[in-house]
Formats: structure tokens, C-alpha cells, sequence
């Protein structure tokens, strides 16, 4: 019996030993990146679309410009070259001898493809979001040039042109693909149960990369992809937990993502004291290097400081317990219902630890008196709170958000946020319409200062939002490789940014 | 036995159609999927269009008519998040979920049927009490906790194993002992105790007593009149398996049916979570009506209903 | 699974034991009497616990955040260690045991009353009731739970007691198909043939007859049940589709911590331990239970008992 007993034993210990051996890289120019989901496609009409653009964008798909993740600046890419001709009409110069991954040229019919295909209405795609209530026209000047014409006019153009990915003309114009096909350094090669893979495209018009092909592969537990580089399974393992980054390999970087609190404006929010109250008792910096990242910033707005628009010259709050207090007791000898229970609306899956975030700030305002119970919901349901119509019996409470702006302009935060006609503002304020109306009309720095002091109002004066943190996020990067994050590697993640030492 | 098969099976239709309508609605009732594919900053033209193209803006009876009528030449329709045939992703996921269940209800078989019969010879020995409590331990395991420990031991700090994946043989190894030691400490139960009676029946008793070798005896005559309540019990887990292996193949990136279904649910992707139901059903239904048909073979007293 | 919990034919006619006798019988299975310790040690836990606390495991301290077990400068509360906002494990699981068992018991006890009734139906009257009863289980067992629960929190919200009905809604199969097998048997047998001739009326040949024979059946499964069901609400709780913030089990605990997994291991594994644990003695309990209440097999615990002596 015994005997059985340690044959078994034996055999399945030799089965575990044999598949042991580990699977390190083999100093070859593969790579494996591990990221937390898998998109629904990686159509070049999406690539605004987090899950996707990090695939997709400049790696398959090439956009007519693209944005400096620093400043934000308009760089050419397939677009050399842009000018004004007044009217709402661009002409855009493109680059010459680009073929796409399956032969096509690409030249202005493309791009009049690529745009006609973005804003039919045969297909949804999503990077029409980017240009909503735009409406786009395009003429074909010359094999290289084209005219592109906005109604209205668009101040943002070469920004506008970062959302515009040239797909190839063979691309079905009335279906989303899982095959794109692009003019970029890596074509497309299949997409199975073990994940995307892409290989380098040999006629490239700009520089070699240094990669051979890639593998993305979805996993997602932040562990588990924080292992998979130290075990040697992945190169890249992207947007891991702030707990995970305990390596040398573990980069941080400000993710592009700010995340707030937005107050619904009735009883007993409907009072700018409980909202100053809400903001006091609040201690930012004591998260901060616990459980969330020690490089996440303090946020005064809801746009990062590379933005054109975010305004300077604003503090955040300080830590006032006492003074929070003060203000509660203020509004509730003017009966404002101080007391009431107000739900706090958390959606799962923004970021690492968020929920624990929650909990701390709940217990904050509850040493001040404040009535808070945390409720976490599934992205689904939440939608149904943060988007107008609002319902008639809407009650006052904190609805956690996190939204990203990098592309460079304030514009593309404020009218959807606070002006009154936006889908999720909050509030009606004549004066803040007209700044954000005239901003959006302005150039250069009178468009600076007019969305700055938008956000001076709102942040000072209304207080419709508990700001919160511009986010990090951390990447761990095999050390057989090179790769340095910048604030758009979350949505972008050029292959070709990757060398090997 | 026909005849009884044949009432089965269709009861079993009968049952297969209400679960497709009760899902229909069911799935429904969670609300739109607009707002979870489009940017929350999507403008109102773009949503109308999405919703046009994938037919969300024709009243409810209609999707039902239109769906009800696929159904009948095995259309389920296109999958929303990925956009082919619903169907198609499914039976793609469904192997890896058999193999799955195949692998790890096979591997707590032969625990079972070894241990258990090993106990049940010498009841109430040191080996009898160690194996009742250790597949006792085994029963009482939740799986996402052994996942997530397992992944931590074997595959993070001895580094035997690697975290994930499907594609070579090492990957299979931690889900499918994860997913066995549920099954495996039910069965070592099961086997034990109808062990027990069957070496206590005349039948074996007969054998002993004409001489026959104990390892004869245990392996040739018991177990042969013991294997029924084995198999019925493998035949629940391993339906468990198919219906519900979502948290295994969640952790360790398994492209299977579970992960699918829960991946489709979240996304409120309705034709996958039609098709995927469906497609399990009868992969479980198809299970049960081979475990009848063995139950019969291996038991004449059945044959007679 | 419910073949090997109904007890043998013979059982049926003989006299079952007291509740004296039983009590004697389990003090000297040592295995099932220590889980019964546990169990009763658990569920005072349960009871007097979270009021002592006050609000230790409540509490956050940033300072202590993810502090390692076993360190007893900290206080006896951090002894298994600290969460990621720096509460005492310990005091959690004990605060956390009360939902987690409450939950369990509740979805059982609601299932069970569902199951057997329609089970007694479906056994007693048959025909086209009983076939359409069976049918509705079939759907029900065919149905992903994981959908159920997402519908179920989905248009009601997220509240325990929606958790209870997704567990009880999934496990009523299980009572009603084991309380109709049971039913089908007893009434073919002499007995209650003879009560039915003699115009005893179908409640009191049901409740007289019937219902006292399904009992231990049942009692037995229960014990089973309150296992699986408690594994069942935390591997909800893993998915996020169970109990929500701020009331957590300890399903939720083992989730939550798994975000630490690489970093704080004891964030999951305490938890997970007593779900385990309890999981263990519920199931020793109930292979006790199965025994003792079998007079075929009881004697081979009194023999064991015997020997032990």
C-alpha cells in the first residue's frame, strides 16, 4: 500500500519538475507586454479608447499628428504640415511614399477614407467623441494634400488631426475590425486565446524599430503581471498597483488621470459651506505615499498642469477639521439637514486601492460629523448616476469620477463638466457659461486665461467637487529591455520607443 | 430505455427553451449596454447610431421575435463586444472548459478511487482517518483562495510552475489541481463509503474467501460495484466545472466558457451570454444522458425503467 | 451528492436515537465534537464579539497599514496581522463572521423551506404539477448563478439580503430534488398506502408520515449546504457581485486582500483560513450527522467508540 502511495507521489512530483523550467526571454527582440484586459477590438477608428490605443496607436495605426506627451504640442506624423485658410477649412500636407500594411497607398483618398469611415453613421466609432458636433468635410487637393473643413470652425485642428487614424482604404467602412491595418511600424498578425500579436512592418517610412514582434497578453490581476516580468514571462507589465512597485524595475508615472469626488447639488450639498465642509476635512496628504502612490500630486482642478487652461495660481485645500466643523455648524443653525446620510458612489475599477481610499475618506468626515456610507457599484449602474437626464427625485451625494485629458486643451473638460447645456454638470451658473462659451470662441493666451479663470470660479467660488489626486501609475520594465513611461503610455505605448541593451 | 431516454430528451428541450427566454429577459433587465461601450463623454448622435446598428432601439418583442428566429437556425446573433457570430465564440472557449473538467475531474478520480479504496480496506486505520480528514480539507477549500495561494507558492515563490497561461503543458498544471481538490475530496469521500459496503457484500466476501489477492479483491470486485456513486458524483462536479469555472480561468487568463460568459455579462454582451448558456446547457445535459447511459450499462437493475 | 446522504432503506422503521443519546455519541467522536467546539466558538464570536470590539477592526491607522502577523508589540487585535488600512485582522474576521454566517444561514434555511415544499409537492402530488416543477428546476439549475446575482443586484441594489436570495434561489434544487426522491419512496411503502386508504388527509399523511421520515435527510443536507453555500457567497463576494462596502465578509476580506497578494499574503489568508475551517467542521459535522442519525451505521461509531476505550 505504502509502496502505491509513494509511486504516486513520485510521478507527480517528476511532472511537476519536468515542466520547470522557467521561460526566460532568450536575450531575443521579442517582446511580451502584459496588460490588465482585453479590448473588444483594436479598430484604428477607437484608439481614444485606453484598452485599445495602447495597442493600436502609432504602433499599427498611424494618426496625422500626434501630441507631445510633455507639453502637449501638435507634432506632424503622417501630416508634415498644416495651415489655416480661414472659413473652418485646414489644409494638411501629407507624407510621401507611405504604403499601408496591405499595399495600399496612402495618400489624400485615404485619409478622406479614413475620415469618411470615422464619422459615418453606418459604424460606431468611438473616436467620434473626440469631435462630437463637429461636422467634417474633406476635398482632395493633390495626391498629398487635402482640405479638411469643420462647421463650425476649429480653432483645435492639428489636435483634432491626433484623433484621426489613417486606416487602410480596404478597411469595411461599415464594420468594427480585429484586424487593423495601418501604415505603422507594426502590422497586425492575429489575435487568439493567447493573446495579440504584432510584427514589425519591413517597409516602414520612418525609423527601424528595434523590436521584432510582439505579443500583448491580458491578465488581470497587477501581481500576477508584476510577476510575469520578474519571472521573465513578459517584458513590459502595464498600470501595476503602487504595492507591486517594490522593484528597481518598477517606473512611476503620472498617468494623464485625475480623479474627483462630484457633489450633487441638492440638500444638504445644495449649501457651498457643506461643500467647503466636505473639502476642509478631508486630509489629501495623508493618502498619499500610503495608499495611493508618494509621487500622486494634489489635484485644484480637474486638468493636469500640462493643459492649456489649468490655472496656477490655485491652492489646494488645506486639512481644517476645525474649521469644517465650524462651517457644519454654521448651516445647521440655518437648517440645512447637516446630518442626513449621504451616499458616497465609488465605481469599481478605476484604479488600486480605491475602494480603501473611500473608506478613509469616509471616516475622515465622519470625526467632523459628516454622514457618509461608502457604496461601490459596477460601471453599468453608475452610468445611470452620472449622466443627464437626471432623474426628478435626484438626492444629494458624492459620485467618485476619474477622467483624462491629454490632449491638451481645457476645452475637451470643462463644457461637458460644468457648463449648464453639458451632460454631466451639475450646476447652472450664467457666469461660468459665458466664460467657458468665450474661452472656446479665443486664441492663444486670452483662450489660456479665460478657461483659467473658469477654473478659478469653480474651484473657489462653487465648489461643486471634492478634487482629489492627478494619478500615477506604474509600469515594471524587464531589465533585458529599455523603455521610459511618459504621461501618455496608459493609452499609448509606442513599440518603438523600446530598445534592448 | 428508449422510451425513457427519449421523455429525457425531451423534457430536456422543453427545459432548454424556457432557460433561453428567461435569459433573454433576464439579461435585459440589467439595463442597456451603451453607456459601457461608448466614452462617457459620447455625444448623443453617436449613441443613437450604436444603438440603431446593433438594433437596441427596436421595441423589446421585436429583439425577442428577431432572436427567437435566429434560434431556430442556430444564430444567436453577433457578438457586441467583439463582433462575430456569438455562437462562434463560444464554441471556440468551449474545449478549453471540457479539457478543464476532463483533466481535473480525471486527476480527482484517481485520487479518489486509489485513496478511497485504500481507506476503505482497513476502516478507521491511521491511512483511513488522514485520507477522510485530508479530503475532508479538500471538500472545505474555497477555489479562488487555493488560485490565488497556489499561484503565490508555486508559481511566484518556488517558480516550478508559471503564473498563467494556456499555452504550453506547465500552464494547465495549477488550474487544473486547483480545480481538482474540491471534486477530489468529495470523491475520495464517496469512494470510501461505498467501498466500504461493497467489500462488505457477499459477493466480495465469496472472493476472500476462495483466496483471491487483496489488490484483486479491492481493484477487480469492489470497486466495479462501487463506481456507481462515484460516477454520479464526478458527473455533478464535472457539470460544476463547465457551468461555473470562472474564477479559475479568471486568475489564471484561461480563455474558457466561464470567462467568456462573465467577461459578457459585465460587458452586457447578450448574444454571447444567450449562446453561452445554451451551449453549456446542453454540454451538461449531454453529460448527464452519458452518465445515465454508463449508470445503465454498469447496473443492469436500471435497465428495466 | 444526495446519494450518498440518504440513509440506508432499513433505517426508516427504527426508533431514532434521543437527543441525550446523540449529544453522548458526539462527545466521543473527537474530530466531529472538535468542530462542534469550533462551530459554538465561531458563532458566540459572531454574537458577542463585534459589541466588545467597539471599534477595534472598525478603526483605520495608516501607520499600521499591512503590519505582518505575528508581531506582539503591536497588541493582541494585530496578532494575524493588519489590513491595508491598518485594522487588525483578527478583529475583522471576528466582525466579519457575523454577515458571513448570518448570510449562509439564512439563504440555507430560506432554500430548504422552498425546496422541501415543492419538493413534497412535486413528490406527493406528481402529474403535470410535479413535471413542470422539475422542469423549473431544470432551468434554475442550468442558469448561471453569476447572472442571477448580477440581475438580482442590479434592479435591487446591493443589500445582503439580495445576496441571501441569489444563494437560496441557486440551492433550492438541491432540497427539492432530494425531498421529492425521499417522498417518491416513502409513499410507496405500506404504511402510508395504509393512512391514504384509511381517508387520512393528504396534509396530515404528509406531516404524520411523511415529513418525519424526510427530516434527517434534510438535516443532514442542510449541514452540506451551509458549507457549500458559505464558499458559494464568497466566491460572489470574490467577483464583487456579494456583499458590498462597508459590510464585508469574509469572502470580501480574501478579495480584498488580493490586491496585497505579493506584498501581504496574511491580508487573504486568514480569512480564507476560516472559511476553510468552518467549511471542515460543518462537513465533519454532517458526515457524524449522516452516521448517528443511520441506525444501519451507527453502530459502526459505537464500535469505533468502543475500540477507543
Amino acid at each position: 500500500m505504502d509502496r502505491i502511495m509513494n509511486s504516486t507521489a513520485f510521478a507527480v512530483a517528476a511532472a511537476v519538475l519536468s515542466f520547470a523550467a522557467p521561460a526566460w526571454s532568450q536575450g531575443d527582440t521579442s517582446l511580451t507586454i502584459a496588460l490588465p484586459a482585453e479590448p473588444a477590438d483594436i479598430d484604428g477608428c477607437n484608439t481614444t479608447v485606453t484598452g485599445i490605443g495602447v495597442i493600436v496607436k502609432e504602433n499599427i495605426v498611424e494618426t496625422l499628428t500626434t501630441l507631445d506627451p510633455d507639453d502637449s504640442t501638435v507634432q506632424p506624423r503622417l501630416a508634415t504640415a498644416w495651415e489655416d485658410l480661414g472659413d473652418g477649412t485646414w489644409r494638411v500636407s501629407l507624407r510621401e511614399n507611405v504604403t499601408f500594411h496591405d499595399g495600399a497607398p496612402f495618400n489624400a483618398e485615404a485619409v478622406a477614407f479614413a475620415i469618411d469611415r470615422l464619422t459615418s453613421d453606418a459604424i460606431a466609432c468611438r473616436d467620434r467623441t473626440k469631435i462630437a458636433n463637429v461636422e467634417l468635410t474633406t476635398t482632395v487637393v493633390d495626391e498629398h494634400t487635402i482640405d479638411i473643413h469643420a462647421e463650425p470652425a476649429q480653432i483645435l485642428m492639428p489636435t483634432l488631426l491626433s484623433f484621426i487614424g489613417a486606416v487602410s482604404p480596404n478597411t469595411p467602412a461599415d464594420e468594427i475590425s480585429r484586424a487593423p491595418v495601418g501604415t505603422g511600424p507594426f502590422r497586425f498578425e492575429s489575435w487568439d486565446s493567447e493573446g495579440i500579436a504584432v510584427t514589425r512592418n519591413a517597409d516602414y517610412w520612418g525609423e527601424e524599430p528595434a523590436a521584432t514582434d510582439a505579443l500583448y497578453v491580458f491578465r488581470p490581476e497587477s501581481a500576477l503581471r508584476a510577476a510575469m516580468v520578474e519571472l521573465g514571462e513578459a517584458d513590459i507589465a502595464h498600470d501595476i498597483a503602487p504595492q507591486d512597485a517594490t522593484t528597481e524595475m518598477d517606473h512611476a508615472f503620472l498617468n494623464g488621470e485625475t480623479t474627483r469626488l462630484r457633489m450633487v447639488m441638492e440638500p444638504p450639498l445644495d449649501d457651498l459651506r457643506v461643500r467647503k465642509a466636505f473639502n476642509l476635512a478631508f486630509d489629501r496628504n495623508a493618502l498619499i505615499g500610503s495608499i495611493l502612490s508618494d509621487r500622486a500630486e494634489l489635484a485644484t482642478q480637474f486638468i493636469l498642469p500640462k493643459i492649456d487652461g489649468h490655472n496656477p495660481d490655485l491652492e489646494p485645500w488645506p486639512y481644517d477639521p476645525e474649521q469644517a466643523k465650524a462651517l457644519l455648524e454654521e448651516a445647521r443653525a440655518d437648517g440645512v439637514p447637516v446630518d442626513k446620510e449621504l451616499r458616497l458612489v465609488g465605481r469599481i475599477g478605476f484604479f488600486p486601492n480605491q475602494e480603501e481610499m473611500l473608506q478613509v475618506m469616509q471616516q475622515m468626515w465622519s470625526q467632523v460629523g459628516l454622514n457618509v456610507r461608502l457604496e461601490m457599484m459596477e460601471s453599468a449602474e453608475w452610468l445611470k448616476l452620472v449622466n443627464k437626464p437626471y432623474p426628478e427625485d435626484r438626492e444629494a451625494m458624492l459620485i467618485q469620477e476619474q477622467h483624462d485629458n491629454n490632449n491638451g486643451d481645457a476645452s475637451f473638460t470643462m463644457r461637458f463638466r460644468f457648463h449648464s447645456d453639458g451632460r454631466q454638470s451639475e450646476f447652472s451658473i450664467p457666469e461660468v457659461d459665458k466664460l467657458i462659451e468665450d474661452a472656446e470662441a479665443a486664441t492663444g493666451e486670452e483662450r489660456t486665461r479665460l478657461f483659467q479663470e473658469a477654473n478659478r470660479v469653480i474651484s473657489e467660488e462653487i465648489v461643486p467637487s471634492v478634487y482629489m489626486y492627478h494619478m500615477i501609475s506604474y509600469m515594471r520594465v524587464s531589465p533585458e529591455i529599455s523603455y521610459e513611461p511618459n504621461s501618455l503610455s496608459l493609452i499609448q505605448l509606442e513599440l518603438a520607443d523600446v530598445t534592448f541593451d | 430505455m428508449t422510451y425513457y431516454l427519449t421523455k429525457r430528451t425531451l423534457w430536456s428541450a422543453v427545459s432548454l427553451f424556457g432557460l433561453v427566454v428567461f435569459v433573454f429577459f433576464m439579461a435585459r433587465l440589467t439595463g442597456s449596454p451603451v453607456d459601457l461601450y461608448l466614452p462617457i463623454d459620447a455625444p448623443e448622435s453617436l449613441r443613437e447610431d450604436f444603438e440603431r446598428i446593433h438594433g437596441f432601439d427596436l421595441p423589446l418583442w421585436q429583439q425577442f421575435v428577431d432572436f427567437l428566429g435566429g434560434l431556430l437556425t442556430f444564430d444567436f446573433g453577433q457578438s457586441l463586444r467583439q463582433g462575430v457570430p456569438a455562437l462562434e465564440l463560444v464554441l471556440r472557449a468551449m474545449p478549453t472548459t471540457l479539457l478543464l473538467a476532463l483533466y481535473s475531474i480525471g486527476l480527482a478520480l484517481i485520487v479518489a478511487i486509489v485513496t478511497g479504496a485504500l481507506a476503505a480496506w482497513r476502516p478507521n486505520s491511521i491511512f483511513d482517518r488522514i485520507a477522510t480528514l485530508l479530503s475532508l480539507l479538500g471538500a472545505s477549500l474555497p477555489n479562488f483562495w487555493v488560485a490565488i495561494v497556489g499561484v503565490l507558492i508555486f508559481a511566484v515563490t518556488l517558480r516550478w510552475v508559471p503564473t498563467s497561461g494556456t499555452g504550453s503543458v506547465a500552464q494547465w498544471i495549477l488550474p487544473v489541481f486547483v480545480l481538482a481538490i474540491r471534486p477530489a475530496g468529495l470523491l475520495v469521500q464517496v469512494a470510501r463509503s461505498s467501498m466500504i459496503s461493497a467489500l462488505s457484500s457477499a459477493y466480495v466476501k465469496t472472493a476472500q474467501a476462495k483466496g483471491a489477492a487483496p489488490a484483486r479483491i479491492i481493484f477487480i470486485h469492489a470497486l466495479r460495484n462501487a463506481m456507481l456513486p462515484v460516477i454520479t458524483v464526478a458527473g455533478d462536479q464535472a457539470a460544476g466545472i463547465i457551468n461555473g469555472a470562472v474564477i479559475v480561468e479568471t486568475i489564471f487568463g484561461f480563455p474558457g466558457v466561464g470567462k467568456l460568459l462573465i467577461d459578457s455579462i459585465m460587458f452586457r454582451d447578450f448574444a454571447v451570454v444567450q449562446a453561452g448558456v445554451m451551449v453549456t446547457a446542453v454540454a451538461i445535459f449531454i453529460l448527464n444522458f452519458t452518465i445515465d447511459i454508463v449508470y445503465a450499462v454498469l447496473d443492469p437493475r436500471t435497465r428495466g425503467h | 451528492m444526495n446519494s450518498a446522504v440518504l440513509p440506508g432503506e432499513a433505517a426508516r422503521r427504527r426508533p431514532r436515537p434521543t437527543k441525550w443519546a446523540m449529544l453522548a455519541l458526539l462527545r466521543r467522536d473527537k474530530f466531529a465534537l472538535a468542530a462542534a467546539v469550533f462551530l459554538v466558538v465561531v458563532v458566540l464570536a459572531a454574537l458577542v464579539g463585534p459589541p466588545l470590539l467597539g471599534g477595534i477592526g472598525i478603526d483605520m491607522d495608516l501607520m499600521a497599514r499591512n503590519a505582518p502577523p505575528f508581531e506582539p508589540d503591536r497588541g493582541f487585535w494585530h496578532i494575524l496581522g493588519s489590513d491595508a488600512l491598518g485594522r487588525p485582522i483578527l478583529a475583522r474576521i471576528i466582525i466579519a463572521a457575523r454577515p458571513t454566517l448570518l448570510i449562509a444561514a439564512a439563504a440555507v434555511l430560506l432554500s430548504m423551506v422552498v425546496g422541501v415544499l415543492l419538493g413534497l409537492i412535486a413528490g406527493y402530488k406528481g402529474g403535470i404539477v410535479g413535471d413542470v416543477i422539475m422542469r423549473l428546476t431544470d432551468i434554475v439549475m442550468s442558469f448561471p448563478s453569476l447572472l442571477l446575482a448580477l440581475v438580482v443586484l442590479y434592479i435591487f441594489g446591493p443589500a445582503i439580503t439580495n445576496v441571501i436570495i441569489v444563494l437560496a434561489i441557486t440551492r433550492v434544487p438541491v432540497y427539492l430534488r432530494t425531498t421529492r426522491a425521499e417522498v417518491l419512496e416513502i409513499r410507496s411503502r405500506m404504511f402510508v398506502v395504509a393512512a391514504e386508504v384509511t381517508g387520512a388527509s393528504v396534509f396530515r399523511t404528509v406531516s404524520r408520515h411523511i415529513l418525519p421520515m424526510v427530516v434527517p435527510t434534510i438535516a443532514t443536507l442542510m449541514t452540506i449546504e451551509f458549507a457549500f453555500v458559505m464558499l458559494a457567497e464568497a466566491s460572489l463576494s470574490f467577483l464583487g457581485l456579494g456583499v458590498q462596502a462597508p459590510d464585508f465578509t469574509w469572502g470580501v476580506m480574501v478579495a480584498e486582500g488580493r490586491s496585497y497578494l505579493a506584498t501581504a499574503w496574511w491580508l487573504s489568508f486568514w480569512p480564507g483560513v476560516f472559511i476553510a475551517l468552518v467549511t471542515m467542521s460543518l462537513n465533519l459535522l454532517s458526515n457524524w450527522l449522516r452516521i448517528a442519525t443511520d441506525p444501519v451505521q451507527r453502530w459502526r461509531l459505537e464500535r469505533e467508540v468502543a475500540s477507543d476505550e
